[in-house]
């Protein structure tokens, strides 16, 4: 049979145990909170660092869509960069400069795009070029071809193609 | 119904079976009295030590200045988990009693005697005696009260029976020639002046209380605790997640030696959102409105570069309405033919023209040739 005193001894070392056990369970838990607090900070410190690589990620995609590689910058090749490798239109550079831009140079082209069609190739030729979104078209000019007769139209374009070191 | 217990230095005597709280009687014996009068403020532990016990709970109490010790606790009593109170048996007998008779079950009878001293102290002596030895109870009570009423001493005595109803009937018909009242022991109170000689509460509920607040918050702080763990998984996860997705997005995204693509972007110009067959359409439109269209000229800029330093695509000195934001000129050169209008006439028909093509901003004219007119269109594109 328990006695009273085994009895008395049982609750109080059963309470005491309770008690140190969440003494030091609320003490881990306590230190738990401070960990995940600043594990927190950190998350939201990548998390930053994330969005704003993000965005550095999309502007380079987009930087890396819309220049040509400086590296192989020949004419056949930026015809094929405005996808006009297989087209009779007369391409030709005007001028190329160079500018840094912090530890980057962007190369700039101006080019000339020349050929004689019917008015609506005309339109759709600008359009095609306006819709690589690899250049920008600086002037356009539609005129009636010279030796020409009836509805063909002579299409002169002006633009700007840009070059990075991309290797 | 409380426990009713009957004791001695002998141990316990007599055990009525009830559950619950426990009112012992102890018989005290002469050798085990002992009486202190300096101890001022007496505690069990000081009245342990002055009376030589270690181990077993001394049966006491203050009576005047005196500490009066009556023997010791059965140790079976002190190891009961349930409360229990200890008195002596004259502590149930009422003001003017000088003898009582308790009879405990079948066998023990309890005897007590009040005697006065020559100081004017009244004392009282108890004895047992065992019935059983003596014959029965009945008649060992009986010659017992008879041997009192012999000394002829006019006293009051009390006769308490806690045993069954069968002996208590019997109790009262044998005691009827002594015209002595027999009651039930259970229905006797106790001096409210006398504090039991010892006493232990029932801390079970107290203890289970505690217990199960204890372990009430036990659970809590370790719920809390296994919250702080999950909510550290997950936030490492988080972490290892947005440190790989980093990892694979400065793996991704690197273009030759170029730290500074927003910077690269930010300097050249980009294209026109508008389709420009649409623009030149528009200004091809308004343009046959004066004549026969002999060529057109767009020129465009990107409106959102701003940049001034940036090199214009033409040598010519912006108009100040083609400034205008979301405003693309277009120069065409029209035939007129023959009708060569007068100039409120062409005002007339341009102005009319825009009206019918609000995405039409300006129209100017400038210097003709002979044959040809120029004009300058401003085709809203934003």
């Amino acid at each position: 049979m328990i006695t009273r005193s085994t009895t008395k001894n049982i609750w109080i070392l059963a309470i005491i145990s309770l008690l140190a056990g969440t003494a030091l369970m609320y003490r881990k838990a306590e230190d738990l909170q401070i960990t995940v607090g600043r594990k927190e900070d950190e998350r939201r410190k990548l998390t930053r660092e994330l969005r704003a690589g993000n965005l550095h990620s999309a502007a380079i995609a987009d930087l890396d869509n819309f220049t040509i590689n400086e590296a192989n910058a020949t004419t056949l090749d930026i015809l094929r960069h405005l996808d006009l490798e297989e087209s009779d239109l007369e391409y030709r550079t005007v001028s190329k400069t160079s500018r840094k831009i912090g530890g980057s140079t962007l190369y700039t082209r101006k080019f000339t795009i020349k050929g004689v069609m019917a008015y609506q190739e005309a339109l759709a030729q600008a359009d095609w070029l306006h819709n690589t979104n690899k250049v920008v078209i600086n002037k356009i000019v539609i005129r009636p071809a010279d030796n020409e007769s009836g509805n063909l139209v002579e299409l002169l374009v002006e633009g700007t193609l840009y070059g990075l070191d991309k290797s | 119904m409380a426990n009713v217990v009957l004791f001695s230095r002998q141990g316990l005597l007599y055990n009525d079976g009830n559950r619950g709280d426990t009112l012992a009687v102890f018989i005290p014996s002469r050798e085990q009295v002992r009486r202190y009068g300096d101890l001022h403020n007496p505690t069990t532990k000081a009245v342990k030590d002055s009376y030589g016990t270690a181990d077993q709970t001394p049966l006491w109490r203050k009576e005047g200045d005196t500490v009066v010790v009556y023997g010791l606790l059965s140790e079976e009593l002190f190891e009961r988990r349930s409360g229990v109170e200890v008195f002596l048996p004259e502590d149930f007998a009422p003001v003017g009693t000088s003898a009582l008779f308790y009879v405990f079950g079948d066998q023990w009878l309890v005897h007590g005697v009040r005697t006065v001293g020559e100081n004017g102290v009244a004392t009282w002596g108890s004895s047992k005696i065992d019935a059983k030895r003596a014959g029965g109870m009945v008649p060992a009570l009986v010659e017992a009260i008879s041997d009192r009423m012999l000394e002829g001493a006019v006293e009051r005595i009390l006769v308490a029976v806690h045993a069954d109803e069968d002996l208590y009937d019997n109790i009262r018909k044998a005691l009827e020639p002594f015209k002595v009242d027999v009651v039930r022991f259970e229905t006797l109170a106790k001096a409210v002046d006398k504090l039991p000689i010892y006493e232990h509460r029932d801390h079970g509920l107290l203890m289970l209380t505690t217990g199960v607040f204890s372990a009430l918050i036990f659970v809590l702080a370790l719920g809390y605790m296994a919250w702080g763990v999950f909510e550290e998984r997950r936030v490492d996860a988080q972490v290892v997640a947005v440190q790989e997705e980093l990892k694979r997005i400065q793996a991704d995204a690197r273009l030759g030696k170029i730290q500074n693509p927003k910077e690269v972007l930010a300097i050249i110009s980009r294209p026109l959102k508008q389709r420009p067959s649409a623009i030149l359409h528009a200004a091809g439109d308004v343009a046959t409105v004066f004549g026969d269209l002999q060529s057109i000229e767009m020129t465009s800029e990107d409106p959102s570069a701003g940049s001034n330093n940036r090199r214009r695509v033409n040598n010519r000195n912006p108009n100040p309405a083609a400034a205008t934001a979301g405003t693309v000129v277009v120069d065409a050169v029209v035939d007129p033919g023959v009708d060569r209008s007068l100039l409120v006439d062409q005002e007339r028909v341009a102005l009319s023209a825009m009206e019918s093509r609000p995405w039409i901003r300006f129209i100017e004219r400038e210097g003709d040739s002979k044959k040809t007119m120029s004009l300058r269109i401003g085709v809203q594109v934003e």
